[in-house]
């Protein structure tokens, strides 16, 4: 089921309405609706991966246990080993199974062996699986590491995997933020709750008026045309960017306002990454949810590992956690390429700078975003590091790293400085609304948090009837959340 | 919790409010439009058209038969109810709207091609059905394709969101401000003045083998059942399979059992079958755009020569 679907639109009152008025006194029924209304959402794609989220959920709400119940070191780090092949094996097939036969092959291939007798086979790659998976293994991973106390109650852990606003494009959330709000009993706040509905509307601002409209532009600069110039081709790449960042902040934005209608507050996913002044910052303010996870469950270890190598260490460390987070992307050396840009782009703040970690669920003082005599050299801060990440966003967009590489090269021509080529201006108006909203509330949790009880109702709700409008009549065709796919 | 919900049903009840009284205004203003698509529509189902000749057929129909020259040459009123994308089960629920509005006609012009009996999934051009799904005919028609929902078909004005083009235009018509089509468009045929677009030469590079033209058997039936309609309401059909590119027969490697089956069906119900496909002009490139349409030299030289076989047919 989409978000931005009519379907949805019926599914979240419903589902509200029996979550508040039906089975509020128990907790037990409230959380079995909860469950119950997750699998429903999920299933409503496909039924049959119901099975691989429930393998997922039994598999680790027995292997938590285990892992608690015994004291012997061995035993622990044997079920932690399985809790983590069993999410891996489930990801590793649907996921990257055929991705590793193909390289197998070519790779081979090079060489003059022929492997082509191996075989891909036919799978169809469940949605969300790299989320769920996730979420589940940080369970384990935190009972390990002695930081939460495994649950009895089934139904409860089942619901913190399958919690419908963030099942299947994140934020992946920890299970010592989420579980514990799940065992407890719920207390509706309204101030939450209109805040939530606030944040889904802006979700919906930015996926239906950005990211969809911006589509059409990015599909056709993509699309392998050698005629475009290269200032089309630069108009394509920043669209994408903003396309993305709009389609998945938009999805975070609207899970993270749905989860406060059920009394719960999931983690901020996105803190405006576009106003970022360096790269190092920028990765603390996109996905939070997963590069938070890497750096913790991957990046410190690995740090941690290789200590006795001094900076060289360090540099390993980076270099595979963010070809790592290339990999978790997708299937393609295209998303691994990706992933070691943004290494590289470390590397200099690795021997020049302090890199104390790849990403934090916490901004730094010195992250926040003054006002008063730098802004003119923040702004060209931003700037440069939005060109940065841009062009990495490029390998992210294109389907191999060979048209990635052409699309970077192409940008490089006289014609960079002619007008671009644009069917439509329309989405640029509101990306220019977008980008406004952001700067003006970039010291809120989410852009129209200021339409607080302070404005007038007339303002805001002019604000709210504007913005419905404006989907209704220029929403652009429309698409699945980019992330899905991942 | 009660007095959110009462807030946010205050926000939301302005908006149902609105929604019906706009629906009923763009609705009625594209009814009235002769703008693109709808123009032939609002004809149709407003039994504005009262041809005795019709054509019928998909994108084939409407490019390639010109009723002007057919009404000069033949001395009739022939009108072009080609659809552009749509496949036999569409372009027969616009038959059967043409017949509930309008007298029947005489004789029935049936472009067939190697895709006729098959069907789409999804709907080309949705656009040009949302003020008639209030019409029984094009409701049960469009319900048999993917691209409109539920709501699309219940809750007033949902159907036409991001249609800003279409908005307008059914507002402004309801205010009296006429939209004529931006295309020369005349009794439903579009001469298109365009030269060779170099698609079959990528389908080539693509399918060197070939492609089997899909026949489905529900299709066919349909067909056949269309054919015997007519014969018993006395709506003389006739069989057109209009030239095409003869670089592209090669292509369709089952095309002899699809001509096959126009053959056994022209026989069954004595039908004339007049098939171009061998005709000289389909080694002309210079008459086609690309391998199944020609450009409006080609289709009005056509047009010219079908009437003049027709003469005899209709004169009997």
């Amino acid at each position: 089921m989409l978000f931005n679907s009519f379907e949805y639109a019926i599914f979240l009152p419903v589902v509200f309405l029996i979550y508040w008025f039906v089975v509020n006194k128990n907790l037990k029924l409230q959380n079995l609706a909860l469950l119950c209304a997750s699998y429903l959402f999920y299933g409503w794609w496909d039924y049959r991966f119901l099975l691989l989220i429930f393998i997922s959920t039994v598999a680790d709400y027995v292997l938590g246990q285990k892992i608690e119940g015994t004291d012997n070191l061995k035993l622990k780090r044997l079920f932690l080993r399985l809790s983590v092949l069993a999410n891996l094996g489930l990801l590793g097939f649907f996921k990257y199974y055929n991705f590793f036969i193909e390289s197998w092959i070519n790779a081979w291939g090079t060489f003059g062996v022929d492997f082509s007798g191996s075989s891909t086979l036919n799978i169809i790659l469940p949605v969300g699986i790299s989320f769920y998976t996730f979420q589940t293994m940080s369970y384990s991973l935190d009972i390990y590491k002695g930081q939460l106390k495994p649950t009895k109650d089934f139904i409860a852990f089942g619901a913190f995997v399958s919690f419908f606003p963030q099942l299947v494009a994140g934020p992946i959330e920890r299970a010592s933020n989420l579980l514990p709000q799940i065992l407890r009993k719920r207390v509706f706040n309204a101030e939450d709750a209109k805040d939530g509905l606030r944040q889904i509307l802006m979700g919906l601002f930015k996926k239906v008026l950005v990211a969809d409209t911006l589509a059409k532009i990015v599909e056709s600069t993509f699309s392998g045309d050698e005629s475009l110039s290269a200032s089309t081709l630069a108009v394509g790449a920043v669209c994408f960017s903003f396309q993305i960042y709009a389609d998945f902040s938009g999805y975070s934005d609207i899970a993270i306002g749905t989860a406060k209608l059920f009394g719960v507050r999931l983690m901020t996913n996105f803190r405006f990454p576009f106003f970022s002044r360096s790269i190092s910052e920028f990765w603390r303010r996109w996905h939070i949810s997963l590069y938070s996870w890497l750096n913790d469950y991957v990046f410190l270890p690995l740090n941690i590992r290789f200590r006795f190598w001094g900076k060289i260490g360090l540099l390993l460390a980076v270099w595979m956690t963010f070809g790592i987070s290339g990999l978790w992307h997708g299937a393609g050396w295209n998303y691994v390429l990706f992933g070691l840009i943004q290494a590289a782009y470390l590397t200099p703040v690795i021997f020049f700078g302090k890199l104390g970690a790849i990403s934090s669920r916490k901004l730094k003082k010195s992250d926040r975003l003054s006002s008063k005599g730098t802004l003119l050299r923040d702004i060209f801060k931003m700037l440069l590091t939005f060109i940065l990440i841009n062009i990495s966003f490029i390998f992210f967009r294109a389907p191999t790293v060979a048209e990635g590489w052409n699309y970077v090269v192409n940008l490089f021509d006289a014609s960079l400085f002619s007008p671009p080529f644009l069917r439509t201006k329309r989405p640029f108006i509101f990306l220019i609304i977008l980008i406004l909203m952001e700067w003006f509330n970039r010291d809120k949790e989410h852009a129209m948090e200021w339409t607080d009880s302070k404005t007038p109702r007339w303002v805001r709700w002019g604000i709210y009837y504007a913005i419905i409008a404006m989907m209704f009549l220029f929403g652009g065709e429309t698409q699945e959340f980019i992330y899905f796919q991942f | 919790m009660k007095k959110l919900i009462k807030k946010l049903l205050i926000f939301i009840l302005p908006v149902l409010v609105v929604l019906y009284p706009l629906d009923l205004v763009i609705t009625k203003g594209l009814k009235k439009t002769r703008y693109e698509e709808f123009a032939e529509w609002n004809a149709i189902l407003n039994g504005e058209v009262e041809a005795d000749m019709v054509i019928m057929g998909g994108s084939r129909a409407f490019v390639h038969f010109s009723p002007e020259i057919l009404d000069s040459s033949l001395q009739l009123n022939a009108y072009n109810l080609g659809m552009d994308g749509y496949l036999f089960p569409m372009q027969q629920a616009r038959f059967d709207a043409y017949l509930e509005q309008n007298d029947k006609p005489r004789y029935v012009l049936q472009s067939v091609s190697m895709s006729t009996l098959s069907r789409r999934n999804g709907l080309y051009s949705r656009e040009q059905f949302l003020p008639y799904l209030d019409n029984e005919k094009v409701l049960m028609a469009t319900k048999a394709y993917e691209g409109l929902s539920w709501f699309d078909y219940n809750v007033p004005l949902l159907r036409y969101r991001k249609q800003w083009d279409l908005i307008t235009i059914g507002a402004t018509e309801s205010l009296g401000v006429r939209h004529i089509s931006g295309n020369e468009k005349h009794k439903g045929y579009v001469g298109r003045s365009r030269s060779w677009d170099g698609t079959f030469e990528k389908f080539v590079e693509n399918s060197p083998e070939g492609i089997v033209a899909d026949v489905e058997e529900e299709v066919v039936m349909a067909f056949e059942s269309y054919l015997k309609r007519c014969k018993e309401n006395d709506i003389q059909v006739i069989l057109v399979y209009t030239p095409e590119f003869e670089g592209i027969q090669r292509y369709f490697v089952n095309r002899a059992e699809v001509m096959g089956i126009y053959q056994r069906l022209a026989t069954k119900f004595d039908l004339e079958f007049l098939d171009y496909s061998a005709d000289p002009m389909c080694s002309d490139q210079t008459f086609f755009y690309n391998s199944q349409h020609m450009n409006k030299s080609g289709a009005e030289k056509f047009s010219r020569k079908l009437a003049g076989d027709l003469k005899e047919i209709v004169a009997n």
